[in-house]
């Protein structure tokens, strides 16, 4: 057969297979994602469902009343949850499909602030999960939809057949999903009381946002449930403020408030805990001693789907901002990004980590790593000066994050040059005095002979090593001044 | 003796390069009105290059910047008007804080920014290249920022000669050189540098490179605006020295921008990052110099050394400057000796 195809004719040969295969979705694409991501997609799901149902945002719990449980098991899996329900026709259409369809062909009439953009997490969390599946749902009209072993097994992409839900089954407004024939995997994880607990710490650090908004989620093993577990509780979000010094310096967040490229952009930096002194941070170099906070999360349509990290991702080690170490442990930092249309959120398909492309990111990281420049340098500035560091903490209290996005929006008045849609907090971190006329003296000395030291300045008083090295200096120039 | 130790008056070289920077901004204007941009740099304590900004272009919005009190003092005294604001910052400090330093000099509104990060330590390089990256990721399309660093080859390493006796074959010290450069700024340096590099002619290019490779780093090729490079100058007085200038453009405005600039027709323009020119600024007597200044462009350079009676190409000078100097002869600093 003779094909135009501008000026000239060519003579067709044959047809090269271009089709995905099934087996690509079903036992490759799974590879991918950690199975406690996947599974937290399924959760995602079930938020996309709340904003579907009550369409815009109004109150500050705008999630209460809803919930989901997940119960786990060596021989199976369930998720049940009372967050609207997926309509028939968009069963029908494409909640099965792999993949969202071009927009014309979706009803946009429920679009919001999702996480959902892919169309995706239901299934491969199905295929992540075991070979056999049941999905029910009562959003309209309640139907069922198997995912047989057959269908896994079977090379084509046959549509799968709907029935109706049995009356009684399923509140209005509920989904259930149902695996069995678990992968060895998940029957080793779910048959794990400590891996429940690590992924209970996992939804309580990615939806810390979305459970403090009301979301109820309960997870664990079926006796659990029964008896009713409690709901987890989200991670916390909080920066140290103290009150202003004499010269109006003091400890306070950054805060960053704007929309780029139609994404809103809220960025917290700051100190969670006191700055460590010399001998922590010496300690923390070697092992990692205290409880560790540092480094930013960032949360798209509040999913969070970076936890306190402190690698170049979010700007650690990047232009003039130093790698993280332990001397950095007090300081953390918070982006909530926000948009109605999700394509523009740097969001990958596993929600874990941000698309590196993106250039609102990108953007985002250059204010992210201004505020992480200034909280380090303040850490380098106090390091020669410790003994002054108690000085600065006057009245130290904890804001949380409600109280910094109030907060946010009226001390965010600062220009940012680069973009005329951001402001930012004008911040005086506290600086020591004679700064840069003292240097810090440091070295290390035979353990005897600083206790004769010690013994000869302070007798029996405790004094620390360093307060015996200063004594040691400063008599050996009152010395060399007489 | 490094080039931070030579009396301001006696750098030939860094006069002419301070000239010709100031002849670009000029020819920026072309394409994007810079008269109510704020000037930022260290400007030691003459504050040359402030003075010059401001005669040239009229520039207002002054800001000067040390990290030692003392020199800043010395500024205050020295400063050509009176909104220039000196303040005590490191150059650290001062990128680390871009927007809080103009609020505080009242600048936060000017239409737009043209700092000069003139550094002289060559064992600060990577952090010179790191600030200027985090100087870049806060500008905006029509900010032009100019980075002078050392690029003299010896400054990474040069063996100390016993005696008089040299110690080291010349292979092994450009080897360790390079391992010198690679340390402070591997990071940056282009994949195709290596050892052969680590000469006066050649380390430049190789910086200039690297320097453009940071730039990237701040415009990813994801943003809608680049970094784009309009002039690389090396010249030396004592310690070579290598000034990039370059203006952050719209991606697709940047063929307008050149275009408008006419850099073609600039004898010091740089089309890309490994375009770097020389200059060279010969002492000259003023009979020289204006014997020069009015033959040069009308008369053959044959011609020229027939006239003079000598050549310039077997003296210290070199050939080169005779065909450049009609370039620059404009911005030639008269230094002459005075009893006051």
């Amino acid at each position: 057969m003779a094909e135009e195809t501008g000026l000239e004719t060519r003579q067709k040969i044959g047809d090269a297979k271009a089709a995905p295969t099934k087996n690509f979705f079903v036992n490759m694409l799974t590879r991918d994602i950690e199975l406690q991501d996947s599974l937290l997609d399924l959760l995602d799901n079930c938020v996309d469902g709340i904003l579907r149902s009550i369409g815009e945002v109004q109150s500050d719990t705008p999630y209460a009343g809803y919930k989901a449980t997940m119960t786990f098991d060596a021989e199976y899996f369930i998720i049940e949850d009372n967050c609207g329900g997926i309509p028939k026709s968009v069963a029908e259409k494409y909640a099965f499909s792999m993949g969202r369809p071009p927009d014309e062909d979706v009803d946009q009439s429920g679009a919001a602030a999702t996480v959902g953009m892919y169309g995706i997490g239901m299934k491969r969390a199905i295929f992540k999960l075991g070979s056999d599946a049941l999905v029910e749902s009562r959003h309209d009209e309640g139907f069922t939809v198997e995912f047989s072993p057959e269908w896994m097994s079977d090379r084509g992409w046959t549509d799968l057949p709907m029935f109706p839900l049995n009356d009684g089954e399923l509140a209005d407004g509920g989904t259930r999903i149902t695996v069995y024939q678990l992968h060895d995997e998940c029957k080793k994880a779910f048959a794990e009381k400590t891996w429940i607990e690590s992924f209970r710490n996992s939804i309580s650090r990615h939806y810390a946002i979305i459970i403090s908004k009301g979301f109820e989620i309960r997870v664990g093993t079926e006796a659990e449930i029964a008896a009713v577990a409690e709901p987890i509780a989200g991670a916390e979000f909080r920066l140290l403020e103290t009150d202003a010094l004499p010269d109006g310096s003091r400890v306070q967040p950054f805060t960053y408030f704007g929309t780029l490229d139609g994404v809103q952009v809220e960025i917290y930096a700051g100190l969670y805990r006191e700055l460590l002194t010399e001998e922590e941070a010496d300690r923390e170099e070697q092992t990692r001693g205290v409880k560790d906070d540092a480094g930013w999360t960032v949360a798209c349509n509040d999913r969070v789907v970076i936890w306190k990290d402190t690698t170049r991702l979010t700007g650690w080690g990047e232009a003039t901002v130093p790698n993280y170490h332990g001397q950095f442990i007090a300081i953390t930092g918070l982006v909530l990004l926000h948009s109605d249309d999700p394509t523009k959120l740097p969001l990958t398909t596993t929600k874990r980590g941000i698309d590196a492309s993106s250039n609102v990111y990108a953007e985002v990281k250059d204010l992210m790593r201004e505020a992480t420049k200034n909280l380090t340098s303040f850490t380098y500035k106090w390091k020669k000066h410790e003994r002054d560091l108690d000085s600065i903490y006057q009245n130290s209290r904890y804001v949380e994050l409600p109280a910094l996005r109030t907060m946010a929006q009226e001390v965010s008045t600062g220009q940012v040059r680069k973009f005329a849609t951001m402001k930012r907090s004008e911040v005086k971190l506290p600086a020591p005095v004679n700064e840069n006329r003292t240097a810090r003296v440091s070295f290390t000395a035979d353990k005897d002979a600083i206790a004769k030291l010690k013994k000869h300045y302070f007798e029996d008083q405790p004094a620390a090593t360093s307060e015996v090295g200063e004594a040691a200096f400063n008599d050996a120039l009152n010395r060399i001044k007489k | 003796m490094s080039g931070s130790s030579i009396p301001y008056h006696l750098r030939p070289h860094k006069a002419v390069d301070r000239r010709l920077f100031v002849d670009l901004l000029t020819r920026c204007e072309r394409w994007h009105p810079l008269n109510d941009a704020a000037y930022i740099s260290m400007g030691a304590y003459p504050l040359e290059d402030h003075k010059l900004v401001h005669r040239m272009l009229g520039l207002r919005k002054l800001i000067a910047f040390d990290y030692n009190p003392e020199v800043v003092k010395r500024q205050v005294f020295n400063r050509p008007i009176d909104t220039c604001k000196c303040v005590c910052h490191s150059s650290g400090d001062l990128v680390a804080n871009l927007d809080a330093v103009l609020a505080d000099a009242g600048y936060a509104d000017a239409s737009n920014l043209i700092v000069w990060l003139d550094y002289t330590s060559p064992g600060e390089l990577g952090e010179q290249i790191r600030e200027f990256v985090t100087l870049l990721d806060k500008l905006k399309p029509g900010d032009v920022v100019r980075i002078t660093v050392n690029a003299n080859a010896s400054s990474l390493f040069s063996p100390k000669p016993q005696k008089g006796v040299p110690t080291m074959p010349g292979d092994e010290v450009r080897k360790l050189r390079f391992s010198k450069l690679s340390e402070r700024i591997g990071d940056y340096l282009p994949a195709d540098a290596k050892t052969a590099m680590m000469t006066d002619e050649l380390l430049p290019a190789v910086l200039s490179r690297a320097i453009g490779a940071a730039a990237l780093e701040a415009f990813p090729t994801s943003g809608a605006s680049v970094f784009a490079p309009l002039s690389i100058v090396r010249y030396a007085d004592g310690q070579q020295m290598l000034s990039l200038t370059g203006i952050v453009v719209p991606r697709d405005e940047e063929a307008c921008m050149r275009e408008k600039l006419d850099l073609a027709s600039w004898r010091f323009g740089s089309r890309d990052w490994s375009e770097v020119h020389l200059l060279t600024v010969p002492d000259l007597t003023i009979r020289e110099r204006l014997f020069l200044e009015r033959a040069i462009g009308t008369t053959a350079v044959p011609d020229l050394k027939e006239h003079l009676g000598f050549d310039f190409g077997a003296l210290e000078v070199g050939e080169a400057f005779l065909n450049d100097y009609q370039h620059y002869y404009r911005f030639y600093p008269n230094l002459l000796a005075a009893e006051i």
